[in-house]
């Protein structure tokens, strides 16, 4: 799966994201180094597709040199910030080719298989946080649900349309798995 | 999840379906008034996107075609270099004659970087107020949306001029065919003021003059509103309001800013 790191330290991450502010293009490229395999593959993950990967990355780091100076570390992690910037692209994208969907079929079922996470979070300098850990333990009928709708940027109601439930059904079941995952993050 | 909630758990399941992106319609234009009004509640919002934020970059990577970091410096250029290219700003970018220098950054991307900082502060103030709504008045701020039921989104952004008390409202709902402008303190005898939008590939595009001072609704063509995207460049220049739209503006930029959605 990774056949390079493309993981700077968290600290370096900002610190470019700072310079990038500034104007800096050596730190932006230096910035695109580190990063672009992590949002390539939000992209991919979303798009489903290598070429519409490849635009909406593109898309995605122009956004990133426009806006770092709207970073803060309370944001979170940058890498957090920056994979952000690109789901919110992905899910814009597909919005805009196919109008009335949300998300291809392979990206909602690729996207709630949450055992593609867990290995990739291990190596990151996101071992504090408690989320990834959270939703793995969630049922899997919540975990799916929460998964495709976070990755597809689906609504309640297009999820209820996607999936072809009542929406009322849709509600109960997302929010007792948010209401899981919060008491999880409160007290495991 | 509809009306203002009270209980703790309420406060908290609304906070994360906020941030996670669950909501539209009238729950979501609830949402987003106790996000604006509440410091506590916008505080649990920032808390679950940040923690949303992880999730997303958990995702494993994968390598781009090697010929993506050209394409990425490519569109910067373009971003950054393309205003050179029109006349009318020779003294407000950099020298397009010259290859762009990796630590130059040209002067109107420095203005709108710092105003897309003002915008973000006042985004949520402009979704209620720029119109004359109080922030007490209950007003949808994302629509339903179309036929097809998708939510659409509203995007603003605020301008601020060269002197004190000049500013540039613009308020947009996504694909409504007229974008709201209120301008402050720049009523002028002969002139008015004409708003671009620069898109990725650095050429303004006017979107029509507004009135000095006071509100208008410009119209917008279908030609146009595919670059007003999140984190478009808006511009506004000081133009004979007889023969608008102009093909490009006249310096100088009067004001800088930055499309936000909310």
């Amino acid at each position: 799966m990774n056949d390079q790191p493309d993981q700077l330290p968290h600290q370096e991450i900002e610190e470019l994201l700072h310079k990038v502010a500034g104007g800096d293009r050596a730190a932006f490229n230096a910035l695109y180094d580190a990063s672009s395999r992590k949002l390539f593959g939000i992209c991919m993950r979303i798009c489903g597709n290598s070429e519409a990967a490849e635009d909406v990355t593109q898309e995605s780091f122009v956004k990133i040199w426009q806006r770092a100076d709207q970073f803060s570390a309370e944001l979170g992690s940058p890498l957090a910030w920056m994979g952000t910037i690109a789901r919110n692209a992905a899910i814009d994208w597909y919005r805009k080719q196919r109008k009335g969907e949300t998300a291809s079929d392979q990206a909602l079922e690729h996207a709630a298989d949450p055992a593609a996470l867990a290995d990739e979070v291990m190596d990151t300098a996101q071992q504090n946080e408690r989320i990834i850990h959270c939703i793995q333990k969630l049922g899997m009928d919540q975990k799916s649900l929460i998964l495709g709708a976070f990755f597809s940027g689906s609504t309640y109601q297009q999820l209820a349309l996607r999936i072809g439930a009542p929406l009322n059904t849709v509600k109960s079941r997302v929010r007792r798995g948010l209401i899981n995952l919060r008491k999880c993050l409160e007290n495991d | 999840m509809t009306d203002t909630p009270n209980m703790p758990e309420d406060r908290q399941v609304l906070a994360i379906e906020l941030a996670f992106g669950l909501l539209e319609g009238d729950e979501l234009a609830q949402a987003k008034r106790l996000q604006l009004s509440d410091p506590d509640f916008a505080a649990l919002v920032q808390v679950w996107s940040r923690r949303f934020g992880v999730l997303a970059s958990a995702v494993p990577g994968e390598t781009p075609p090697a010929r993506l970091k050209q394409r990425v410096n490519d569109a910067i250029d373009r971003l950054d270099g393309g205003m050179g290219d029109t006349p009318h700003f020779a003294s407000d970018t950099v020298d397009s004659s010259q290859p762009a220098n990796d630590n130059q950054i040209s002067t109107w991307r420095r203005l709108a970087l710092a105003a897309s900082f003002v915008a973000t502060l006042l985004a949520g103030y402009l979704a209620f107020d720029m119109f004359g709504q109080t922030g007490n008045e209950p007003r949808e701020i994302i629509a339903q949306g179309g036929d097809d039921g998708i939510a659409t989104r509203q995007f603003v952004a605020q301008l601020t001029g060269p002197e004190e008390g000049q500013f540039v409202l613009i308020n947009w709902r996504e694909g409504a065919d007229t974008l709201e402008v209120r301008a402050i303190g720049l009523e002028d005898e002969t002139l008015a003021p004409e708003l671009w939008v620069i898109p990725a590939d650095g050429t303004p595009r006017s979107l029509g003059t507004a009135r000095g001072e006071g509100s208008a609704n410009l119209a917008l063509s279908e030609a146009l509103a595919p670059f007003l995207i999140d984190g478009a460049t808006i511009a506004v220049t000081m133009e004979d309001p007889a023969n608008a739209p102009h093909q490009a503006p006249t310096p100088p930029i009067i004001a800088v800013g930055t499309l936000l959605t909310i």
